[in-house]
């Protein structure tokens, strides 16, 4: 009860405060390409070649997780500052 | 300085915000307000009850009973009969799936054996995106205490095989229905609104237009004999169609398997495993033999996990439902498996206060107090609970410039859904021809009919013995090895981040 509480707070906080930043719905077009949708129509080639090949897929995955993992390093860093991780 | 200092520093003034919040959180959850005649009878020998204040179970489906009105076999009694305040000349059930409207006809049966049809047969309605069977009556009724059933009529049906008919008792009013008796074991049931010329079409005080499963059988701790009827009901969101990776019904052999983890046994069977491509009710229905023994069923809406078992923090989390049920005879080794299994779920699954009301009545020092769980209802957060935050904060926070962009390249990475490869089209030139007309030929070279060509070979090539491809074989050790892998990388890179970023830090030379 108290911990969905206290994480309902937070989240209306944080929330609250970028409240004021418009929604991301689709990715934009960029000089007349509609990045959003040769991205969906990529990634789902993509995924028809890996139904056949599927370690491939099982790779893919872990390289993205990988570069996931990479990027909210990046962001704590940015957070925390001084205090954040090395290099 | 990193915001998170800043939070530490400014913790009062943030302490006294939060209880301001929680104080409008709570009390704006007392909103309730529902107005409904309609009633509902879960299943054979239940009360049919009069729901006037919260919404209908979820976990129900709607049978149809046999198509003749046989007073022997369906006998009035205390447990069938509805009290009907007022007058009334009209019945409507909501419409969810199978034979039309047309051929069924809804009844009622008086206390006293008298009974009365519906002029005709039910009539479709349509308002907004709800179907409703509409079953009116020649005559205005007053109040009366009457049996109240919906049948299908053999004048309007070929006598085998009977049409399903699909109307609703649940929250999204979507069901299945069997033909046969409405029991416990195939959960069935049905809702239906008793009105004077007009129907208010609430069936629930809120429509839960949640991404959930809303029924499973067999019922939990059912005992049913083989063949076994498996049945699934659950609705897909539209706004979830990108987060949820499929639905996976998986069926688990107790007797065998309880020696074993989960997903390396070999005995488990898949009975449906597919992506959610289209969003709205899924129904599932599928009849299996079974030798005696004690089994579990496990339905799940599976969020995009990373490796199948990573949480990923931008899909909120996988809904599943777990029933044990024993086919025949219970074995001694599943019996106990199944009861730990069951106590150990209930445990947590009653350790949750989804209500202020509950908590209190817990923790009042007066009454019922338990120190164990009033603690467990106060810190243990609530799955629903815990599954609505992250939501809000997928859309209230993820979902905005500049890191929305990010969130929405992983929503596209989550999507399982594929599309075709491309072809290629190349024109070669075969002869002189004339400067007019070349003699010319096309190929086309495409993709995926090669790649198609190649799995399909791939897929045939089965062990002699269990039957198993080669995919069957070595995918859990890929699968390990790549996880393996990444979480060494990750590992090693962590390991080697302990120290901070110093800018004024001094690198301690040796003088020679």
């Amino acid at each position: 009860m108290i911990t969905n509480l206290l994480l309902n707070v937070v989240v209306l906080f944080i929330g609250a405060i970028f409240s004021w930043l418009p929604q991301v719905t689709t990715l934009p077009t960029i000089m007349g390409v509609d990045v959003d949708g040769a991205l969906v129509t990529g990634v789902g080639q993509l995924y028809q070649f890996t139904d056949t090949f599927w370690p491939l897929g099982y790779m893919f995955n872990g390289f993205i997780f990988l570069m996931g993992y990479y990027i909210i390093k990046l962001g704590i860093r940015f957070l925390l500052g001084h205090r954040g991780p090395a290099h | 300085m990193g915001i998170f200092s800043s939070i530490h520093k400014n913790r009062g003034l943030i302490i006294a915000l939060a209880v301001s919040l929680a104080t409008v959180l709570i009390y704006s959850s007392a909103l309730k307000a529902h107005a409904s005649t309609v009633y509902y009878q879960p299943y054979t020998g239940e009360p049919v009850t009069v729901f006037t204040a919260s919404g209908l179970s979820d976990s129900t489906y709607v049978y149809t009973p046999n198509y003749t009105i046989d007073p022997q076999s369906y006998p009035i009694s205390q447990t069938y009969t509805i009290n009907i305040p007022g007058s009334f000349n009209k019945i409507r059930t909501k419409w969810a799936g199978g034979t039309s409207c047309s051929k069924t006809e809804a009844t009622l049966q008086g206390y006293d054996g008298n009974y009365a049809l519906t002029t005709g047969s039910g009539a479709t309605t349509t308002q907004g995106d709800n179907i409703y069977c509409d079953y009116v009556f020649s005559q205005t009724y007053g109040a009366t205490t009457t049996f109240v059933g919906v049948v299908m009529d053999p004048n309007f049906s070929p006598p085998t095989p009977i049409p399903e008919l699909l109307f609703d008792g649940s929250g999204l009013n979507s069901g299945a229905s069997y033909y046969g008796d409405n029991t416990q074991a195939q959960l069935g049931g049905i809702a239906f609104e008793i009105c004077l010329d007009t129907c208010d079409n609430f069936f629930t005080e809120s429509s839960n237009t949640n991404t959930r499963i809303i029924s499973l059988s067999p019922a939990n701790n059912a005992t049913v004999t083989s063949p076994v009827n498996f049945a699934l009901h659950a609705y897909i969101n539209p706004d979830d169609l990108t987060t949820i990776k499929g639905i996976r019904i998986t069926l688990h052999n107790i007797d065998q398997n309880v020696l074993l983890l989960g997903d390396f046994s070999p005995s488990d069977i898949y009975l449906f495993e597919g992506n959610a491509t289209t969003s709205g009710d899924f129904l599932f229905n599928q009849t299996v033999p079974l030798g005696d023994g004690n089994y579990r069923i496990e339905a799940c809406l599976e969020r995009t996990y990373f490796f199948g078992w990573v949480l990923n923090p931008f899909a909120p989390l996988s809904d599943c439902q777990n029933h044990q049920f024993i086919v025949g005879t219970s074995t001694f080794i599943g019996g106990i498996s199944q009861t730990m299994f069951g106590q150990t779920n209930d445990f947590f699954e009653g350790l949750t206060a989804t209500s202020s009301e509950a908590l209190a009545s817990t923790c009042n020092p007066l009454t019922n107090f338990d120190i164990r769980q009033c603690s467990a209802y106060l810190f243990i957060p609530d799955g629903a609970g815990l599954k609505n935050t992250m939501d809000q904060a997928r859309q209230g926070i993820l979902s905005r410039v500049p890191w929305g962009y990010l969130s929405r390249m992983v929503s596209i990475f989550q999507n399982s859904a594929t599309s075709s490869l491309p072809a290629f089209t190349a024109t070669l030139r075969t002869g002189p021809g004339s400067d007019m007309t070349p003699d010319e030929t096309s190929i086309t070279i495409d993709i995926g009919d090669m790649i198609a060509g190649g799995g399909a070979l791939l897929d045939s090539i089965e062990d002699p013995i269990h039957g198993k491809t080669a995919r069957d074989i070595f995918e859990p050790i890929v699968k390990l090895g790549i996880s393996i892998i990444v979480l060494f990388t990750i590992a090693m890179d962590l390991m080697g981040s302990h120290k901070h970023a110093d800018g004024d830090s001094r690198q301690k030379t040796k003088l020679s």
